[in-house]
């Protein structure tokens, strides 16, 4: 198999360094290897998909537990206040500032792009066919992960 | 008083808006939220609104149909709108800036961002009360 150099991780890796810098206000760092979670925490997993000019999708796969806590900072609310539907929505908030920050990445200038709105699930979405490529992050000791799949996205790290 | 509308289907995208616009100096506005666009029209066509800042990509009536009537409308085409997107793409924010939108911010919206681009019509319009720096943005003294 040819080792091609793409620069999907690095612009995903920034897209989210940023995004949780702005939004939450909590520095992230990239990690290696799979994600494991603990047993007990549930994951809450977000998807959204690049219509144009490469189509794809970007999940963003994360322990409740840490989305609970950036509710509590961001919310100021008590645990015990938490709804179902304000994790959801942070989450998939999350992953639409993140992608819209990869495509202005990865876009040639002046050319439109366009994504889709970002849907929570709770089954994994992540097909087991095609490529796909997975960044892990740490942020205050919990592992989320952003990754993108899709043959077009994925050439278009290759060669942007 | 100030009344600023702000359209996004995301409760967490209104409220960090609504957070940058307290930052700002708008504290004492009256805010006032819709999920999309159908619900700000709704909104706009009982209360008498100042500004309308409007997410662009939304389910059910997007941002840039909400602009199009708001500009379109004998009584709302003077309220300022501001479009926020998550796409920074140029052909779009032209697209929309040639409707009549005051501005197009990119996501995450910021402070910083926000005084820069509805600084003008704090100073240039007449409907709105002068309105003193929030505390925590105040120089301190050395």
């Amino acid at each position: 198999m040819k080792d091609h150099k793409n620069r999907l991780p690095e612009i995903i890796a920034s897209a989210v360094e940023e995004t949780f810098e702005e939004m939450v206000f909590l520095e992230v760092c990239q990690v290696e290897g799979p994600n494991e979670p603990s047993d007990e925490d549930t994951l809450l997993r977000a998807s959204l998909l690049v219509h144009d000019p490469f189509p794809g999708e970007i999940y963003f796969v994360a322990p409740k537990s840490l989305i609970n806590g950036l509710v509590i900072e961001l919310f100021s609310v008590d645990h015990e206040d938490i709804v179902a539907s304000m994790l959801l929505d942070l989450q998939a908030e999350l992953l639409n500032t993140i992608a819209g920050k990869m495509m202005n990445q990865m876009a040639p200038e002046g050319v439109t792009f366009r994504i889709g709105l970002p849907e929570t699930e709770t089954e994994s979405l992540m097909g087991s066919d095609g490529q796909s490529v997975e960044c892990y992050f740490d942020v205050d000791g919990a592992i989320f992960t952003v990754s993108a799949s899709g043959d077009a996205l994925i050439a278009r790290g290759e060669i942007c | 008083m100030n009344k600023i509308i702000i359209v996004d289907d995301s409760t967490t995208a209104r409220m960090v808006v609504r957070r940058c616009l307290e930052i700002v100096g708008f504290g004492d506005a009256t805010f006032l939220e819709a999920a999309n666009g159908k619900e700000a029209l709704t909104i706009l066509k009982q209360e008498s609104v100042d500004l309308v800042v409007t997410d662009l990509n939304m389910p059910v009536m997007d941002g840039e149909t909400l602009l199009k009537w708001v500009k379109g409308g004998p009584k709302t085409h003077d309220i300022p709108v501001v479009m926020i997107s998550s796409a920074g793409n140029v052909a779009k924010e032209k697209q929309v800036l040639d409707m009549g939108a005051h501005a197009v911010l990119g996501k995450p919206v910021s402070p910083e961002i926000l005084r820069e681009s509805i600084g003008d019509l704090m100073e240039s319009t007449e409907q709105w009360a002068r309105v003193e720096p929030a505390e925590d943005e105040k120089e301190q003294p050395e």
